[in-house]
């Protein structure tokens, strides 16, 4: 369970610009221009950030032995880094939690938070040129500090969920019930062991659970209804904290590591059913090809219904070097929803410094959300 | 069907005479289940998600067969891991059945059928 967040428009896969109302041109990408709100939040997989990179394929071990083959796999390649490798994983998730309720999960104290929420990534790619070939390998580790509270919302689906559940296992019962009987009397007679009745028991179950009447009964249904439309979200007082470091090798050899560079993040923000409060602050030791520090911040406000939602961002970049400016951007964005996916998007605010081409942003457009998440829930 | 997991037991609780047998379930890793039960056969109430619920006095139970299915589904997002325990009081002793499995996927559905005979 991690820390919800409202994220506006993120995860829209594909937006078309229909008309702009105003000057509209391409932004200059110089080194102060502030990078845009969501790539400053807490990322998910900090060492894949730190490496800029998004691996088609990562390893999630989610107990012991699969971490362990997960490591011996790449533990082979001595001498060299091992490329395209990707791993995330959560400490707390790799065992089995049989007594924690989800009612104990309500509330949750701070050591509660990081334990619950704790990941760690790892990741190695190709960094240099065909020329200067680079491998480089991070490691980053995320957490929440504080992770609010279970939305009412949430736990009423969940006890909505127990009811429907309890209805189900009554009809695997019901649906069983003469075989249940035969095989107790064939128990308690000795005629078969307490093995033999188990798996016989596993068998009908299988049977019955595959069966028409049991499948396309209202109880299953209701279940099926119920989890389509179930999200478990949080509400409340939210912190989320990364790092991550990060190592140079040129050709891939170990013994030539060198440090690259290394970042933090840290995402405050409170959420409500319909309003939310979000702050971001990003530290980069290294953020452009000069070496400079970087230190963004940012805030931004949000309302939202199931119709529409309103925003408004303000992010800021700031340089250690006397020799590259600043730039903040300040931009409100309307959302309306015309359609079950399809939202009507307007912006319009200032980017990066006012003297220059493209630093007015007023933008009309319509985004399509197939991933039916208008706003995503980590 | 696709993502729905199995897992049975059989297994015997030594009751004693004068004292009820109350029947508490555990579903951990945070998942959602619901439990309904059989006692020869024929159905008993199990009133909340956990119980307890008394099952009977133990010197009725003797030779009897309690019968609890209990279906799990996968809410939480950080781990496919399901696991349940019942536990069983007023025997001789206090004792805990724990079970678990993975399920197959995101939001699949863990099945467990668990027989308990109860012994004098």
């Amino acid at each position: 369970m991690s820390v919800r967040a409202l994220r506006l428009s993120t995860s829209l896969p594909l937006a078309i610009v229909a008309a702009c109302v105003a000057q509209a041109s391409a932004q200059t990408a110089g080194p102060e221009a502030p990078p845009a709100f969501n790539t400053i939040r807490t990322p998910t997989s900090p060492a894949f950030t730190l490496l800029g990179i998004e691996p088609s394929s990562v390893e999630r071990p989610n107990t012991p032995s699969s971490l362990a083959v997960a490591l011996l796999g790449r533990a082979q390649e001595r001498e060299t880094v091992p490329a395209d490798f990707a791993l995330e994983l959560s400490p707390y998730w790799l065992v089995g939690h049989p007594r924690l309720a989800w009612r104990d999960d309500e509330t949750r104290t701070i050591g509660q938070s990081l334990a619950r929420t704790a990941t760690l990534s790892v990741a190695t790619g190709a960094t240099g040129t065909k020329d200067v070939p680079v491998t480089s390998l991070a490691v980053g580790g995320r957490a929440s500090v504080f992770s609010g509270h279970l939305a009412a919302s949430t736990t009423k689906g969940l006890e909505d969920l127990e009811k429907a559940l309890q209805a189900e296992s009554a009809l695997g019962l019901r649906l069983m019930q003469d075989q249940i009987k035969a095989l107790s009397a064939q128990l308690l007679a000795g005629e078969i062991s307490a093995e033999e009745h188990a798996r016989l028991m596993n068998a009908l179950q299988r049977a019955v659970v595959g069966s028409k009447a049991y499948m396309e009964s209202a109880e299953r249904k209701a279940v099926e209804k119920l989890m389509q439309k179930f999200a478990a979200n949080r509400e409340g007082f939210f912190l989320e904290v990364a790092g991550a470091a990060g190592w140079e090798y040129p050709d891939a050899v170990w013994a030539r590591h060198r440090f690259g560079r290394w970042g933090a993040w840290a995402t405050p923000s409170y959420q409500t059913p319909h309003w939310s409060l979000v702050g971001v602050a990003r530290y980069l030791s290294k953020a452009d090809d000069a070496g400079h520090e970087a230190m963004d911040f940012g805030l931004r406000g949000t309302y939202s219904s199931d119709r529409y939602a309103l925003s408004l961002e303000y992010v800021h970049r700031g340089f250690s070097g006397a020799d590259v400016p600043g730039g903040h951007r300040f931009v409100g964005i309307a959302e309306y929803g015309v359609g079950d996916d399809t939202w009507l998007v307007a912006s319009f605010g200032r980017d990066a410094a006012t003297q220059r081409e493209g630093s007015l942003i007023a933008r009309l457009g319509l985004s399509f959300n197939f991933s039916k998440e208008r706003f995503k829930v980590d | 069907m696709a993502d729905d997991v199995f897992l049975s037991s059989t297994n015997f609780y030594a009751v004693v005479s004068d004292r009820d047998v109350v029947l508490r379930v555990f579903t951990g890793d945070e998942q959602v289940s619901g439990t309904s039960l059989l006692l020869n056969g024929s159905p008993v109430p199990f009133d909340s998600p956990a119980g307890p619920q008394v099952i009977g006095q133990g010197k009725d139970l003797v030779g009897s067969v309690l019968t609890v299915n209990t279906t799990v589904r996968d809410v939480n997002p950080a781990t496919n891991h399901t696991s349940v325990t019942h536990v069983l009081e007023g025997g001789l002793e206090t004792r805990a059945f724990p079970h678990a499995i993975d399920v197959s996927a995101d939001k699949g559905t863990a099945h467990y059928l668990v027989t308990f005979v109860f012994t004098a």
